[in-house]
């Protein structure tokens, strides 16, 4: 199969996933990567920090999450903490319902191939 | 390691001042992190790609606004050096077809005409020339740049 395909597929479950990673407590953007492909990785593919900013940029530009800067622990830099707002956590709920609903959709579709396929492995 | 990756993808990065900047503080960030993990700075390096690739992809996603500048600059340059050109022709078509002295700078409906004396040194086509040249140029590099960000290497 082509990646396109997959890659356009993927894309559209990318912010609803961060969002709820950030539903689970305050976090950064290692964490979240780290956490996206510990979970994720064997069917998403591994996430890379290219793809993942920009959407975090995104979502804070958008309202859905806050950014906090704090002290980092180690150097003595700082880090930039992300967390949900009431709007993030508001859409990530509706989001979360549309994808129940979705799935169950694509999954009425793709029923009949299915049951083709396996008639015909039989 | 992490200086010399930072420095190359913000050499490539094509994006406004503010979203450079909070880039590079995060890619900072990330070398930090992956450090605090036990990660080297060269397996934070492999994990994050040939830094052309990694500003490949945020100049894709983020370069959104400047992008469209470059096509609305490069087709504005194109029109201008079109019509800087086609008045050049026009001009040029004008004084070969005796419509006014070559040196004249302006006209008349009657015999009044204005003649300069003496060279100017550069003449009303050749700037137009000129003029449609650069036009011409910067229309090409903005467009090759508006192209360079909308090419996704997947």
């Amino acid at each position: 199969m082509e990646d396109r395909y997959l890659r356009q597929f993927k894309k559209g479950s990318l912010e609803m996933i961060l969002l709820s990673l950030m539903a689970q407590g305050e976090t950064y953007g290692y964490e979240i990567i780290t956490r996206l492909n510990e979970h994720g990785g064997g069917v998403m593919g591994m996430a890379r920090e290219g793809t993942i900013y920009p959407i975090l940029y995104r979502l804070e530009e958008n309202g859905l999450i806050r950014c906090r800067v704090a002290p980092a622990p180690a150097n003595g830099g700082s880090r930039k903490y992300y967390s949900l707002t009431d709007l993030g956590e508001k859409t990530l709920l509706e989001l979360a319902e549309f994808w129940e609903s979705y799935s169950r959709c694509v999954e009425e579709f793709l029923q009949p191939v299915r049951q083709r396929r396996k008639e015909e492995e039989l | 390691m992490k200086e010399e990756y930072c420095r190359a993808v913000a050499r490539k990065l094509d994006l406004s001042r503010k979203d450079k900047q909070r880039v590079l503080e995060d890619l900072a960030d990330t070398f930090e992190a992956g450090r605090e993990h036990g990660q080297t700075e060269e397996q934070i390096a492999e994990h994050l790609g040939p830094p052309e690739d990694f500003a490949r992809e945020i100049n894709l996603q983020l370069g959104g606004k400047r992008k469209r500048l470059c096509l609305l600059l490069g087709c504005f340059c194109g029109v201008l050096c079109l019509a800087f050109a086609a008045t050049a022709v026009f001009l040029k078509g004008a004084m070969t077809g005796g419509l006014f002295p070559q040196d004249a700078i302006g006209g008349a409906v009657t015999v009044t005409a204005i003649e300069v004396v003496g060279n100017p040194g550069i003449s009303p086509l050749m700037i137009l020339v000129l003029l449609s040249l650069a036009a011409g140029i910067l229309a090409v590099i903005l467009l090759r740049r508006f192209k360079a960000t909308g090419r996704n290497k997947q």
